[in-house]
């Protein structure tokens, strides 16, 4: 961010990506960009390719065709699934992306502490290993290990599905300020338009069969300036007016108006 | 503190587990016993008499000297079949045209019994340390190397995965995350291997005569001194014993922490 030309450059910018898994297609000509101190939500119904299109953007899949540019100096990953090391108790798993980042032992430790408790976690649970954490708090260790390591580029996918209302509103307050700090970007995969709405730049939608991206929206305002009835109306004006939308509505059962 | 109390708590289990074991060795006395008194001294002597007799043999020096070769032996033949197959068993567990090459050729090497080995390995080593270690090695790395492929192969990709995103290099993740995977397989074909080395090289000492226990064993076979050899293979057990409880499974208690965490309460042994 130093750099004042590197400001309008994309952190992230896929061109023509193309992915097929054993031969099926199952991403096609995807172009999206995310520019710096931006996150732009990814929604689109169950299966149409956003956790591939996640896992193209980290550099965990090679994609068949097209051209991915990282513009980042860290990224950082929440996956779908919490994604723990069953061997290593809440602490160790959180301070296990900060050892990678280059962090000492002690130092990580007391980087995970912290981090556990800008997501809530309770500092009594963190000897715990991960069969003994609920659902929610196995999330909550993910989404730490993600924040510990500071970094300028995050990829959510679907990250807060398995927290209650009132948690899941905290996790995104946390996101927003943190983005608001411009401390880093992200791209962020949701079934919630409720929730896109309250921490997007922008949304983008993608085809029900991930042929390319539908289309994409920018919101009014800046994320943590909408308030709940702002979010309604914008969820609102999406499911009934935008045509845009329309798919997400026929398909996707799992959303939350 | 809570470490060292966590830990001590663990030891106390494991003692407590051993209250178990020697239940069902009485047992196995208590059987013993009634077979002596069936058959008589000859054929079954007592075990009380054989114990003493084991006793005996401990107290005297040359035969710590006998226990030695066959230990080391065995020892020798299993870290190197744990060498050899460990690192085969890697390379087929992350390459899977290796493993579609070596499960053939296991099958084959499996299939032969070692006593067939034994054979060959007399004719290449003659009767040396290495004839022994060459049969063990042939009977122990294809338990090694199926525990490890298996390990590997079967590893959670999703953890891989996660370790690259934040940025862990291939070495970086074999080393905290495959490795963790491979040893919750590995644990049990070591425990295998272990025996197999001990029993392989008391049978070969049996048959050939390079020493050891079962050169011992030969001996009272001749004179037909079964309380003799009773003592003897009791003493190979608990050799086989004090190494499986003093060196593998504290090993593996101390890399299988969280399972214990996994047990639902009341079930931990
Ligand atoms: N490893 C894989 N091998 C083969 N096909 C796969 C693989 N991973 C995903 N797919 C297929 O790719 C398509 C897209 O999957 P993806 O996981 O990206 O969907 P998604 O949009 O994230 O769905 P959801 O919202 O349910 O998480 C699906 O049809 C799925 O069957
Ligand atoms: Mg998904």
């Amino acid at each position: 961010m130093t750099d004042p030309v590197l400001d309008f450059a994309p952190v992230l910018e896929l061109a023509h990506v193309t992915h097929a898994f054993l031969g099926r297609d199952v991403l096609r000509d995807i172009s999206l960009a995310v520019m710096p101190g931006e996150v732009v939500a990814l929604i689109g119904p169950s299966g149409c390719g956003k956790s591939t299109l996640v896992h193209l953007a980290a550099g965990l899949l090679e994609q068949k065709s097209g051209r991915i540019a990282r513009r980042f100096a860290r990224q950082a990953m929440v996956f779908q699934e919490p994604r723990l090391m069953p061997w290593a108790t809440a602490e160790a798993n959180i301070a296990y992306a900060a050892r990678l980042a280059g962090m000492g032992r002690h130092a990580a430790r007391d980087a995970a502490r912290t981090a556990a408790a800008r997501v809530h976690f309770d500092a009594a649970d963190l000897g715990k290993y991960p069969v003994e954490l609920s659902g929610g708090m196995r999330q909550r260790v993910a989404i730490a290990r993600a924040l510990v390591v500071a970094p300028d580029f995050i990829l959510f996918d679907e990250p807060f599905t398995a927290l209650d209302a009132a948690l899941k509103r905290r996790m995104q307050d946390l996101v927003i300020a943190q983005v608001a700090q411009a401390s880093f970007s992200g791209l962020f995969v949701t079934h919630d338009l409720s929730e896109a709405a309250r921490i997007a730049h922008r949304v983008a939608v993608l085809h029900p069969e991930g042929r390319g991206i539908m289309g994409v929206r920018h919101l009014p305002g800046a994320p943590g300036s909408r308030d709940d009835e702002a979010v309604f109306a914008l969820t609102r004006r999406w499911q009934h007016e935008d045509p845009l939308f329309r798919h997400i509505h026929d398909v996707d059962e799992r959303r939350i108006a | 503190m809570d470490q060292i109390l966590h830990r001590l708590g663990r030891a106390g289990r494991f003692l407590w587990g051993g209250w178990a074991g020697l239940a069902g060795l009485c047992l196995l006395a208590a059987l013993w016993q009634a077979g002596h008194q069936a058959w008589g001294d000859f054929i079954l002597p007592a075990p009380l008499a054989v114990l003493a007799a084991a006793v005996d043999l401990l107290r005297d020096p040359a035969s710590w000297e006998i226990i030695g070769r066959t230990m080391a032996r065995s020892a020798g033949g299993f870290v190197l079949a744990g060498a050899v197959g460990g690192m085969a068993g890697l390379a087929a567990g992350y390459s899977p045209a290796t493993m579609r090459l070596a499960r053939p050729l296991l099958t084959v090497i499996l299939g032969v019994p070692p006593i067939a080995w034994l054979v060959v390995a007399m004719i290449w080593f003659g009767a040396t340390d290495g004839m022994v270690m060459a049969t063990i090695l042939v009977g122990v790395v294809p338990l090694v190397f199926a525990g490890t492929a298996e390990g590997v192969a079967g590893r959670d990709r999703g953890l891989d995965a996660m370790a690259q995103a934040f940025g862990a290099g291939p070495w970086r993740r074999f080393w905290s995350v495959g490795m963790r995977q491979m040893l919750a397989h590995l644990f049990p074909a070591l425990v295998l291997g272990l025996a197999t080395s001990v029993k392989v090289a008391v049978m070969i000492e049996v048959l050939t005569s390079v020493g050891g226990i079962g050169n011992e064993l030969a001996r009272a076979r001749q004179y037909m001194d079964v309380t003799m050899a009773l003592a003897w293979i009791v003493i190979a057990v608990a050799g086989l014993v004090a190494l499986e409880y003093g060196v593998l499974h504290p090993l593996r208690a101390e890399t299988e922490r969280w399972r214990e965490a996994a047990r639902p309460w009341g079930v931990k042994r």
